[in-house]
């Protein structure tokens, strides 16, 4: 394509006139954005205010979310040990084997973050006190205040509240013993150290971590990995000596709790996954079947089981593999996850219940080097960009 | 677009229209820039514009059809991407085909300044012709979407209302944005 010459610039002279776009009305030039990835959208808000006005402006960005709300896609946070990389890879949920997209993450040390699941486009990561947001679609992470705890037991979950259109992280810390643990049939003395220390954290400009109370004295699971859905962050944890499901508002920003199945499998073994836009835990005995059960009503406790939903994880696996629930496609099919990682060709499976068969889905390119993955679904690509926050 | 705009006499218009028609051979398009320059194209053409396609299918349009909002330079462009658009080739039944017209389509777009192309996304929405809209849109898009604020500012004239504060802020901050 042509370049137009330049013009000498008459300062009397209106600006717009020289400007080929300034012909084109908010919805043409809306169409062009749309047809670039958010990293691009995202480097244009830094053009001029008015093309930032647009950018971040209401209008683009409801139809920018909703179109990215209808094509949802698989996320992938890769880890590269040694070589300090971190990268999303993404690609769409619908059809694993299209449109695959990479951004890269650069670390400042040879810092692992955890991340959690992706809300709302965002993601949350921490290692210890430290904690990041940021955007998986355009690479850019701002830190946050460190989390208000000397404790190294930390519990955190993300979180998107869709009625005040915030981003928060809950986090909360326990006690860990060290040396000699005493356990309640040694010591009758001993009592479960509780989760202390609850707080949360707005993304903001200036923002910081607030300390909240929590009226269920409860004790929450190490190493679990807590959820978001509709506005409310569920996770399990101990509450009166038997394993229950906190539930945390993220808009009115209460606790409660709700009890879980009495199923012994449920109760030991059961994590929590998002099941078709509900709430389930999944229990797998070893090898055994995976069961499913769907929190139908939170306030009424209400559950109901979905049996045997993947009948023998072994005939597919083999004996030496744990896999994980991920989520499932719009097409019904399962995805699990395998641990350890898959040696490179990274790949996945999804599980089709109704025929009863798996098929693996390779994902080319990041599973090299010893790279950790996680897999994450319904991402939505966001093209936002964050302030600082400190 | 009624045929009566162009004079302020209803009843000559018929007639030319009438003339029009017993000259035209049967379907064929007589289309009419806001400047004057007239073009004739099949009637297979003329429909890859919806909104000509509505009027032909309302039994609304005569023959000779006024395009008040695009001169005849940018029409005559628009048309000449629609002709060779009229059958789009299957990508999965003829590749060869299909690689034949996206190289035609580069061709078509190297010669365009930025301007012309804006021109055409214009006129291709006016007419709503899909094809034209969403390719020329796409060119746009390729060709901004790896280039740094400061080119973009430099491509399209665009004038940096950032303060000196606001930019020194920038660019401390948004080392990601050029990241691979």
């Amino acid at each position: 394509m042509k370049k137009r010459g330049r013009k000498s610039k008459k300062p009397e002279e209106k600006r717009d006139e020289y400007d080929p776009c300034s012909i084109l009305p908010l919805e043409l030039k809306t169409e062009i954005l749309l047809k670039l990835l958010p990293k691009s959208i995202a480097r244009l808000g830094f053009v001029s205010n008015h093309w930032s006005s647009i950018i971040r402006g209401q209008d683009f960005t409801n139809l920018y979310m909703s179109r990215s709300l209808a094509q949802p896609r698989l996320l992938f946070s890769v880890y590269r040990p040694n070589m300090q990389m971190q990268f999303f890879h993404s690609c769409s949920q619908e059809d694993p084997s299209s449109d695959h997209r990479r951004v890269s993450y650069t670390l400042s040390s040879d810092l692992r973050y955890w991340f959690s699941p992706p809300m709302g486009g965002l993601i949350f990561g921490r290692k210890g006190t430290k904690a990041i947001i940021g955007n998986p679609s355009t690479g850019q992470f701002v830190s946050l205040p460190r989390v208000k705890t000397q404790r190294k037991d930390i519990f955190s979950i993300f979180g998107y509240d869709p009625v005040n259109d915030l981003y928060k992280v809950l986090c909360m810390t326990v006690i860990t013993k060290r040396g000699s643990q005493a356990f309640k049939w040694e010591d009758p003395m001993w009592e479960e150290p509780m989760s202390e220390e609850h707080q949360v954290f707005t993304l903001g400009p200036k923002q910081k971590w607030r300390m909240l109370e929590c009226h269920y004295l409860h004790r929450h699971h190490s190493g679990s990995q807590g959820i978001c859905r509709d506005g409310v962050l569920y996770y399990l944890a101990s509450f009166k000596d038997k394993r229950s499901l906190m539930t945390f508002d993220l808009s009115s920003e209460d606790f409660n709790v709700a009890k879980l199945p009495e199923d012994y499998t449920l109760q030991q073994f059961g994590y929590l996954v998002n099941y078709s836009g509900k709430i389930a835990i999944v229990t797998q005995a070893y090898s055994g079947p995976m069961d499913l059960w769907v929190l139908e009503d939170a306030s009424k406790e209400e559950w109901s089981k979905v049996a045997a939903v993947i009948p023998s994880i072994t005939d597919i696996v083999g004996n030496d593999q744990i896999v994980i629930f991920s989520g499932i496609l719009p097409t019904g099919e399962i995805i699990l996850a395998l641990l350890p990682t898959p040696k490179p060709p990274f790949f996945f499976l999804c599980y089709d219940p109704k025929e009863k068969n798996a098929r693996k889905v390779v994902i080319e390119g990041i599973g090299e080097d010893s790279a950790a993955v996680n897999v994450f679904f319904d991402h939505v690509e966001s093209h936002m960009v964050l302030s600082k926050v400190s | 677009m009624s045929s009566s705009k162009k004079s302020s006499d209803g009843k000559s218009s018929e007639i030319e229209e009438a003339v029009a028609s017993l000259t035209m051979p049967f379907n064929k398009i007589l289309l009419t820039s806001s400047d004057g320059e007239s073009f004739e194209i099949d009637e297979a053409v003329a429909r890859k514009f919806q909104i000509i396609a509505h009027m032909i299918e309302d039994d609304c349009a005569g023959k000779a059809i006024p395009i008040d909002n695009v001169t005849g330079d940018i029409l005559s462009k628009i048309i000449e991407y629609a002709k060779k658009h009229v059958v789009e080739p299957d990508e999965d039944e003829d590749e060869e085909a299909k690689k034949k017209l996206d190289s035609w389509d580069a061709k078509f777009v190297e010669k365009l300044d930025l301007e012309t192309i804006f021109k055409i996304i214009l006129a291709a929405n006016y007419l709503n012709f899909e094809g034209l809209l969403g390719f020329a849109s796409q060119t746009v898009a390729d060709y901004i979407k790896d280039k740094t604020p400061e080119e973009v500012r430099e491509i399209f004239n665009i004038e940096n209302d950032f303060t000196p504060e606001e930019e020194e802020a920038i660019r401390k901050e948004n080392a990601w944005t050029f990241n691979g």
